[in-house]
Formats: C-alpha cells, structure tokens, sequence
C-alpha cells in the first residue's frame, strides 16, 4: 500500500510537472513616432530638386485617401490628397485603405520615386507604414476642364468633369477588355479629350461604358506625360444626360437662341462662346421677344475679341453641307464681325487652329441698325475632304479706347443639307 | 428501404435459427509490449484534417509483415498493399469507428490509450471475420469488453522525442468480480512543449472508463466512455528550397515568435469522446449475439491564419522565397531575400508581433452592419486572425451481431450496423490577434469600393456581419450521412479445406443542411440539399488448402460496391450544395492468394494481390492566386490497380535468437483518364467539365510501394531482449497533380519542347535505408510485481536526408515549373521511445 501511495505521488507530482503552455501575451504594440510633417507638395518638391530618396529617419505625411484598390482598378496602391495635393502610393502589397481613410504616413523607408513621369511614393508598407486616424472623411473632387487636365494640372487629385461623354467610337465598347486593360476617350462637347485607363483586373472591367453625357469622377493621372483618368467606381459617375456632339460632329443644328436668358451670356450644349481679349463675351439680346447673340466693344472700355464657336461638324457624313444665319449690326464704326472656319481645330486651342474666312454677306457701313438680313447659303462642301470635320466660329473685335465699338448680332444659325 | 429490412429480418432470422453448439472464444492478441504511436501527421493531403491513420493499430498484429509494416514502414507512410485507409474497416466491440464523411479511421480518437485498446484482433486484406463484412483492407477489431481485462493494475512513464515527449498512463482493472462486474478504467497524459519538430507542442489526456454486470448466465451489460481531448501543434511540409535554406529537412512553417516564445498557427483540437451501452447475451452455448447503442460526439478541428486587405502571412509563400524573386529576374530582392532566410530566423517563420502590431492600426468603417441601413460601426478590423476550422461529430450509431457455431463444419455470423451522422463544418475565430472585429465577407470576391456587393456575403441572413471571437463565420453546413447495412458470413471448416463466404449489403443517404446563405449561390447554399441515394451491395469469399499441417495455401476474392464518400461529392461543400456530375457509386474487385508456412521453427507468408479499384471520386481545393479564389478540382471515373506481393518470414535460429525478413514489392497505378470538373468558390460557373486527365499509369504517390526489413532478435531466458531491423524503402513517388496531365496543361507546346517532360513527369524519390534497435527488460519484485522497460531507437544511423512521400503543388506555371515547387516530407531522424512500466 505504501508503496502504492509513492507511486501515486510520484504520479501526481509528474502530473504537476506535465503542463504545456499555451496561452500567449499579447505583445506590446508599437508605435510609429510622428517626427518631422511634411505636405504633399513639400514631398513633390523635395522630388523635383533632389530626384529619388529614401526616409531614414522619422517623418510622418498627413492626408485623406481618395482611391483604393477594392475595385481592382488600381493594385498595390492607393491616392491620397491633402489641402494642396496630391500623390500615388505604391505598396508593397495589396489592401488596408479605404476612400476617406483620413491618414498619417509614417516616411520612414519610404522612397520618393516616379512612375512613368507621375510622382509617387514607392515602398510603402501596408501594416507599418500607414496609420488609420479616422474614417469616412470624403474628399470632394475638384471641378476642373479636360483641357485643364491635358495641361497637366491637378496630378493625382480626384477630380470631377461636367458635360462629359465617352468619344461615339468607344460607347459601344467596355471599360477594359477581358485580357488587358484599355484606354477609352472621354470628350467634353467642345471635342477636349482625355483617355480614361482602366485595368483589366478592375470588377467592372467589362461593364459596359455609359453611352450619355453627364458628371464624371476620376482620380487625375498621367502615363509618360499623358494626362489620363482612373475611375474609382462607375457607380459615382452621373452620366444620364442626352450626348451632345462631341467628336463624333454634329450634322445639324438650328439656333434661334429662344432658350437664353437676356443679357447672359451664350451658353449652349457644344458651342464655345470665349473671349480671347478682354472680358466680354457673346451675350443674349432680348427685342421684339426674339432673343439673338449680340457682340460688341460698346462701352467696355477695353479691346475684345470675342468667338463663338459652333460644335464640331461632320462634314463628311453630310451631302452637300449649308449654312446660313441672319446677322444684323448696329451703331455702325468698324467692320468687327468675321465667320471662320477651321478644319483643324481641336476644340480647345484657337490660337493653334488654322482659321479661313468663309465668305458670306455680313451688314456694314449705312446698313440699318438692328435689321437682320441673311448671310446667304454658304456652301461647306469644298472643306469636306480635309479632316472630314470643322467649326465655325464668329469672331468679333472691337475696341473701345479705338473707338471701334460696332455692335453685331446674329440669330438663326442653321447647318443643313442642301 | 422495407426491402432491405424485409430481407435484414429474414436473414437473421435464419442465422439464429440454425444456432447449435461449440463456443468461440476472442481471442487476445499478443501481449508484447510494443508501444503503439504514430509518428508522423499526415499533411500530404491539402486538407485540414490533420488525420492520423492506423498503422498505429497494425504494429500489435501477429502477422509478421502486418507489424513490421505498421511500425518499421508507417512511419513513412507506408500501407499496406497500398491501401487508404477506408478500406480497413476499425471496430471496437463490433461499433464501427471508421469516419463517415471520409471513410478514415482516425487512431488519434481513442490516442492515449494504449493499454485499454491493447486487445486486438488484426486481419489483413480480404478476410473472414464475425465482426464486420470488411473492405480490401481487413478487419481491426479492438475488445474492450470490461470483463475481458485481466485484473491488474499498472503504472507506465514513457520518454520519448516523438510527437510527444512524455506519457503517462495508468490502468486499472478488476477483472470479473465475484459479484458479477467487472470494471477497467485508464488514463493518460502525453505532452511536450516541443516534439521532435521545432515548434510544435503536444497536451494530450485520454480517460477509459468500462464498467460492465453479468445479469445473469445469458446476459450482460457494458457501459464504456472513452474520449482523447488532444491539443497538439502541427507541423507542415515545404518545398525543398525553405529546407535548404532553413537547414533542416524538419523545418516548420507553422511557427513563429510572439513576444518572444513560440507559438504555432495550426493548432488541432479534438475532443470526441465516445459512449457505448452493450448487451450480451448468450443465446445459447454455441450462439452469442451482441447489440449496442453508441453516442460519439464532440468537437474536432485545426487553427489557421486567416487575413483580408494584407500580404500572406505564411513564410513559404513562393513569394518569400529567393527562387521566386530569381525567376522574374530581381537579382537584389532575390539576395534580401536569401540573407533572411540564411540568418534570421523570425523573417522565415511566422511574425505574431507584426499581426498583432498590423491589425492596431487597421480603423474600418463597416457600413450597414447586419444589413441594417445606417448602422455603421467604426473600429480597428483584424487584418489577421486565427481561425479555427472546425469539424464536430455528432452520431448516433445502433450495431447488432449474432455469431453461432452451427456445429463442427459451420460457423455463420451476421450483423446489422445504423448509423445517423451529422457532421457540423464551420470556421471561428479563436483569435483576433489585437484587433476588435473580423468582417465576414468573402475577402475574394470582387468589391467595389464604397460598398461590399451581395455576392461577397458569407451570409445574406446577415450581410455585413462582424464576427468576434468565437462567433460563426465564412461558413456553417452540416453534413448529413445515415447508413443502413448487414452483412453475413458462413465458414466452413473440414479436414483438408477451409472456406467462407459473406455478404454486404447498405444503404447510404447523404444530404448537406446549409446554416449560411453564400451571396455567391444564395439558392444552393441554404438548408436542405437534395438527398443522394446509393445502394451498395459487397461479395467475398475465401478458401484455405490445408496442403499439411504445416503448409498451407489460401486464397480470398472480393467484389463491392462503395458509395461516394460525401468529402468527394460536392463541388464545393462550403459555399454550396453542388455535387459531382454523375456522382456513382465506386467498383472494388480484389483477389489474394498466399502460401504458408507454419514450422515451430519458422512461420513464413508469401502472397500476391491484385486489386482494382473503379470509379472512385477524387475532390481537392486549393488556392490560385490569378483567379484569386478557391478552385476546386472533382475528377470522377477514377481507377487504381494495386497489385504486388509480400514475403513475411520468421524463424527461430536457437531457441533465443529469431530472425525475420519482410519485403513488399507492389504497383500502385492509376489505370484510368479521369474526368474533371473545374470550379471556382466565387463565381457559379463551372470553368471546366469533361477535361480528360491523362492518368493512366501514373503512380499513386505518396509512399513507398517497395519495402524490406532484415532483423535479428536475442530473447534471454531472463526476461530481457534486444533486437535490430535495417530497413529498406523504395518507389515513392511524388503524389501527382492531374491536372498537369491533361491537354489543356500543355496546350500551345510542341513535340520535343523541353517543358512537355518537366510539366508530365513524376518524379520518383530515392530509396533509403534505416536502422533500427530495441530492446527491454522486466523484473519480478517479491513475487508481486512485474518491473520493465522496453526502449526503441528508430533511424539509429539518423538518416534526415529520406523524403519519404510528397505531393505537387496544384498550382503549376507550365513556362517555370519550379515556381511552385513539390512538397516534401522528411523521415524522422534518429527517434526514441523508452518506457518504463510497473505493473501489479
């Protein structure tokens, strides 16, 4: 017996001695120091004196994320903007970030690098380099132009365009192909374009484009100097509206101006109306209930010029292309008025595009104030076989200090087929 | 169904009317001492079972060749005849113990418990037994009667660098008492802070409890509970880049600091506890019948990294390793890369620190949580958690069995086997590492980023779920199989010639009961499935030749039908409720024949097998990163031929010195084109159906299908013995990936182009040699107690070098067939296992 309660013992006690542990500390969870801050452009600029670096010592960036990867169109990487600018993080490996993730980027071992000309910041950890303050904090998207973007302005930023339209040779395709990504051109109605890039990997690569007009939300990017757009998701994009004409040119048009406020200014779907000199532009006239566009130096006191510009025109899907307006001047002084056309403008820099007078009947010394008469029929068909397209503008020039202050006014501008 | 029960009555109706006289005695196994332990998990698989198998169980066998298979060859995963175990059919006191969604028999179920399950009877191949029809494997049959234990008690500490590296284990039994019960009981513990590979532990008990009352002359009761909560740390296999690199052939994965101390990521955990009430009876003297009721039941799973929104955790992911960085031609990551793996050993196991660290800083705004509009819930989500992947049991099992000796020439023995299972597969989280929430979305689906879409829904009951620790998540189904089987058997015994026959009959019916609705097949994932039906019917027969009385030939045939295991026949049982196309039951022909020598001087066997295995299911997942989703590979119309032949021979030289010889020579071949399905976990079209595999002749990898053992054995007159064996393994093949046998594989690539060799090929392993050496010793104290040890050293010579078995990657890129590199596994080197007994 005795010698069965050693045993016992002895088995308890090797018992005792048997525990395995299993139980684990939770480890003390570092930190990332904060040392030194620096904007975005702070960064940007440190880039362009001093080309590449890397942080060896505690720096922290603050911002707010304005594109993930969550829908594939971007990998690895992520945009964040802060009051100023703007600038691509490249991971090194996927996933952590969310739009509106309001951010402070630890630098340390961060490399300020580019990729095809665009700045970024390169080896960029996920887990130890980025620290989450707060969430949901959006970021509007800057209201800018295409020909804005195509200058290079706004890299990285998240942007938004207004009375945009995918070009017509691309509204029947998807956003990217199944085995590659693709590049899409977005227009504006003045023919301003920009190519949309979206990766092959991104969830709605074969979605189909949106065929109309409307709002477009994208982060501004750029590949070797070309400026170019990634959409964060199609679903923010507001693209209900009737397309207007765009690179694909329209074939007609009849404007009688009814649809304009007196005394503002012309703004039509697809028209130009700019000022090249001074600050006036082509402005609606209400008389007799006719509403008309009216350009003039009268009292200004400055020089102007002044063009307004028809949306592009197809000519080589049209037989036999006419056109014809009614202009009338008024308080005559100088010859101001001149109808140009251009086959090669690309609907965004006048001073580039060739320009010839067409030649048309334009009222001028004795004529009646105020009294329309028609510009005749203008044949546009010798302009068909250069690029197949053109504009039309109705330049303006006056100058008030010169005295040259005639006012014209044009109404019932038509392009048709004869 | 009424038919089967119409025919199970007649049937046995007739076993016990022809009941008359003689009594069959069990017998026990031998009572050598041979520890019986497994040494190695079985990773190969791609699975999470962690399954241990029984070669454990065949090490007591009397046969020569069956024990030297189950304890020299099993530890490089030898089987015999090349058999999985679902062909060996493992009861104990007639209660099935295979698994029913697998076919397995899981040794470590009942692991620990050594003494208790010491009493066996082992019959291998196609066989007549009186407990169980059996498969092409044979019938394990482990008495756990409580009246048949000797009354004893007794004590034993075993040291070992195995698995584990300490046991304890104590038995009591009273034997049968004079007031008619009879009570065992049996404890044990196993543990180690770390088996013989780094970072991994063992905390293991195991509790038998039998206690059993003759009523009277004619019946008994017994009640038994046995259970083995086992908690162990696992250890993974790799490719032999992170061996080399690392410098040992044992390296884990699975491991890491955390705070410093180790802690490893695949933990398994079961517990299933089994608890049989038995009725005996004796009919009369010739005619015994037995019946039970068993409840087994419990939790049963393995821990594994899980992340979203970050890199692979895991240290052997190919694109830590310098091979990977090479190949794409980064010659300075390629370098970073070495010099970690060289020197550092945190950078090649797995950073807890980093995790815990990564998911503090991970603030996330979970919009319309439980789908409720505007319910947004802000916190740091765990980028990182341990998941436990579980599999509960829960089964109900009803088992009846008649054995009568009809008289001198006819013995006839019949059963009837019920079972309810269901099975409860889900995954939650054990740990979320530091971070506050896990969000239960599919984190392969497509998303879009300022909401999660519907089809990234573990659970359209409740989209946008977050999950804490110990919650439900990723997926929950049960797997409902029930059973109905009998099975018969007649020996006849004469002078000069043996034989029996037996028959099977089943019925299976198997349904998966969805508890989520996966937002990728919202109408296949929820509830009920349909239910599939098989019914299985089997025929073996065997005779003995009886040459003298001491030669003898015999020979066994066999032809069954098997249904589909209900692991194979669903597409992807975790998100829905698909099967395999022309899901059909499997065909299984075998024939043995064996010669047999039975002198005092020598006890030798010689047989030759032939088995064909016929439209087996085949079903694995595994990740591909292009698609970035599961992809899960069903082939069906599977056919394996296995055929070979064993040579068992023991004599005895003096009377203290024997020697032995055992060798197997076999083929295991697949002999068939399968056909495969291809499917994806995130999307509902099938990617491919009818791709034909070019199998045929491949081999079935794995293993050794060569073995040979030479040993000499010294048994002193005073109770001590020592012994050596030097092994042979050879013919191990890597285990194939099919789909790099297929035209689809090697599209695009003409004739003579170096990568058609490398993408078909298979590679065999070298062979190797080991020694082993064993010895013991008992004492008899004061004429009251029994004193011993026995030691066994495997791999003397330690030889780390013999990858045993190993499988390719079912990721492969056909331009770099290196990118994802075989797995291999690694023999243990030199091992030990001392124990030390008292018994009184």
């Amino acid at each position: 017996m005795k010698k069965l309660a050693l045993l016992l013992t002895g088995g308890i006690l090797l018992f005792l001695a048997s525990c395995v542990k299993q139980d684990f500390d939770k480890p003390p969870v570092g930190e990332l120091p904060v040392g030194d801050i620096y904007t975005i452009a702070q960064l940007r600029q440190m880039y362009a004196d001093s080309g590449a670096y890397q942080f060896d010592k505690d720096a922290s960036v603050y911002a707010t994320v304005t594109m993930d990867e969550s829908s594939g169109n971007i990998y690895k990487s992520a945009y964040i903007q802060d009051a100023d600018d703007a600038v691509n993080l490249h991971f090194n490996n996927t996933g952590g970030l969310r739009v509106g993730d309001s951010i402070r980027v630890y630098l340390k071992g961060v490399i300020l690098s580019e990729y095809h000309g665009m700045f970024q910041l390169d080896n960029v950890r996920n887990d130890s380099s980025i620290v989450i303050l707060a969430t949901q904090h959006y970021v509007e998207p800057l209201e800018v132009t295409i020909p804005d973007l195509l200058s290079g302005k706004y890299q990285a930023k998240l942007i938004k365009l207004s009375n945009v339209q995918f070009a017509a040779q691309d509204i029947t395709k998807t956003w990217a192909e199944e085995d590659y990504s693709a590049n899409r051109t977005l227009e504006d109605c003045n023919n301003n374009q920009i190519d949309v890039r979206t990766s092959s990997y991104a969830s709605f690569a074969l979605f189909p484009l949106p065929d109309s007009n409307g709002t477009f939300i994208a982060i501004a990017g750029s590949y070797n100097g070309n400026a170019q757009l990634y959409v964060r998701t199609p679903k923010e994009l507001d693209m209900h509206n009737e397309r207007c004409s765009g690179s694909d040119g329209v074939t007609s048009f009849n404007i009688d101006f009814s649809d304009q406020n007196n005394y503002d200014p012309i703004s039509i779907e697809g028209w130009i109306n700019i000022n090249t000199i001074g600050s006036r532009s082509w402005q609606a006239k209400e008389y007799n209930s006719n509403i008309y566009a009216q350009a003039t130096s009268y009292g200004s006191e400055e020089e102007n010029e002044i063009w307004l510009i028809t949306p592009r025109i197809n000519l080589a899907s049209m037989n036999n292309p006419s056109f014809i307006f009614d202009v009338a001047c008024a308080y005559w002084k100088h010859d101001g008025l001149e109808v140009l056309i251009s086959t090669d403008f690309d609907g965004a820099n006048i001073d580039a595009a060739n320009w010839t007078a067409l030649n048309c009947n334009i009222p001028g010394q004795g004529s009646t104030n105020y009294e329309f008469v028609s510009s005749g029929t203008i044949d546009l068909s010798s302009y068909s076989g250069v690029s197949g397209y053109a504009y039309i503008a109705f330049k303006y020039h006056g100058d008030a200090n010169a005295g040259n202050t005639t006012s014209y006014q044009i109404d019932n501008i038509v392009l048709s087929e004869n | 169904m009424r038919k089967i029960f119409m025919l199970t009555v007649a049937f046995l109706y007739g076993v016990i009317a022809l009941g008359q006289t003689t009594d069959t005695a069990t017998v026990n196994s031998e009572q050598v001492e041979i520890p019986t332990f497994t040494l190695t998990e079985s990773d190969l698989s791609n699975d999470d079972e962690g399954s241990q198998d029984v070669s454990g169980l065949l090490q007591a066998s009397r046969d020569i060749f069956v024990s030297t298979a189950g304890y020299t060859f099993g530890p490089a995963r030898f089987r015999i005849r090349g058999y999985d175990s679902q062909n060996l059919s493992v009861l104990m006191n007639g209660v099935p113990l295979n698994d029913m969604e697998s076919g397995r028999a899981y040794w470590s179920s009942w692991g620990g418990l050594n003494d208790a399950t010491r009493y066996k009877d082992i019959k291998t191949g196609v066989v007549s037994s009186e407990y169980a029809f059996g498969g092409v494997g044979g019938v394990t049959e482990i008495f756990t009667r409580p009246s048949s234990y000797r009354k004893q008690t007794k004590f034993s500490y075993s040291l070992a660098n195995r698995s584990y590296r300490n046991r304890l284990m104590f038995t009591y039994s009273t034997g049968e008492m004079t007031n008619g019960w009879s009570i065992v009981a049996s404890g044990s513990r196993r543990w180690a802070n770390e088996g013989y590979v780094e970072g991994t532990f063992y905390d293991a008990w195991a509790y038998f409890i039998g206690v059993e009352k003759k009523i009277n002359k004619v019946h008994s009761l017994s009640l038994t509970v046995f259970g083995s909560p086992t908690k162990r740390g696992r250890s993974g296999i790799a490719v032999q880049e992170a061996y080399d690199l690392s410098g040992t052939n044992y390296y884990n994965p699975y491991w890491g600091y955390q705070n410093g101390e180790k802690r490893n990521s695949r933990v398994a955990n079961y517990h299933q506890p089994m608890i049989t009430l038995t009725h005996y009876c004796n009919i009369s003297e010739n005619t015994k019948a037995q019946g039970s009721i068993s409840y087994w039941f419990g939790r049963g799973g393995s821990t594994a990294l899980n992340w979203v929104e970050a890199g692979d955790p895991r240290p052997d992911y190919y694109r830590n390793l310098p091979s990977y960085w090479e190949l794409i031609g980064n010659d300075e990551k390629a370098q970073f890369y070495r010099n970690q793996w060289l020197n550092n050993e945190s950078f090649r196991q797995i950073n807890w620190d980093h995790m815990y660290f990564a998911n503090s800083k991970y603030l996330f705004t979970v919009n319309d949580v439980e789908g409720v509009e505007g319910n947004d819930v802000t916190g740091y989500r765990s980028k990182y958690i341990l998941e436990d992947r579980r599999n509960d049991k829960n089964q109900i099992l009803a088992n009846w069995h008649i054995n009568s000796v009809i008289n001198d020439y006819l013995t006839v023995t019949g059963g009837l086997n019920l079972s309810r299972y269901k099975g409860h597969r889900f995954k939650t989280i054990n740990d979320l590492l530091g971070g506050e929430y896990w969000l239960d979305i599919d984190k392969y689906a497509d998303g879009d980023p300022f909401i999660f879409p519907m089809s990234a829904q573990s659970d359209l009951n409740h989209p946008n779920r977050i999950v804490k620790e110990g919650d439900i998540f990723g997926y929950d189904y049960y797997a409902n199989i029930n059973t109905q089987e009998m099975f018969g058997e007649a020996d006849f015994s004469f002078a000069k010639i043996d034989f029996y026959a037996g028959l099977q009959l089943s019925h299976t019916t198997f349904w998966r009961t969805g508890n989520m609705k996966n937002g990728h097949f919202p109408n296949h994932s929820y509830g009920d499935s349909e239910k599939n039906n098989f019914f299985n019917w089997g025929l073996k027969s065997g005779v003995t030749y009886k040459i003298n009385g001491r030669n003898y030939i015999v020979a066994n045939g066999l032809y069954m039908t098997r249904a589909p295991y209900f692991r194979d026949s669903y597409i992807s049982a975790r998100t829905r409720d698909f099967t395999v196309d022309n899901l059909q039951s499997e065909n299984i022909y075998s024939g043995d024949i064996s010669y047999m020598l039975r002198t005092p001087a020598v006890k030798a066997r010689l047989t030759f097998y032939y088995t064909q295995f016929q439209n087996q299911t085949w079903s694995r997942s595994f990740y591909h990163e292009d698609l970035n989703t599961f992809v899960n590979y069903t082939m069906t119309g599977v056919d394996k031929l296995n055929t070979g032949a064993e040579l068992g021979i023991e004599a005895n030289i003096t009377p203290t010195i024997s020697v032995s010889a055992v060798g197997g020579r076999g083929q295991f071949i697949f002999n068939s084109r399968p056909v495969a399905t291809v499917s994806r976990d995130n999307d509902a079209a099938i990617m491919d159906t009818d791709r034909k595999i070019y199998l045929k002749n491949y081999y079935v990898g794995g293993m050794p299908q060569t073995i040979g053992s030479l040993g000499i054995k010294y048994n002193a007159p005073t109770y001590w013995f020592i012994g050596i064996n030097g092994n042979y393994f050879g013919d191990a093949y890597l285990q194939p990936n099919p789909d790099r046998r297929t035209q689809e594989a090697i599209d695009g690539l003409f004739g003579d182009d170096y990568r058609v060799t490398q993408v078909l090929h298979q590679e065999q392993l070298p062979s190797a040699m080991t020694v082993d050496l064993f010895g013991g010793k008992s004492w008899k104290v004061n004429h009251q107690y029994y004193i011993g040890f026995t030691l066994s050293v495997s791999n003397l010579l330690n030889n780390t070098s013999y990858a045993m078995s190993g499988y390719e990657q079912y990721r492969y890129d056909v331009d770099a067939i290196n990118k994802f590199a075989p797995k291999y596994a690694y023999l243990y080197g030199r091992n030990f296992f001392l124990n030390i007994y008292i018994r009184m």
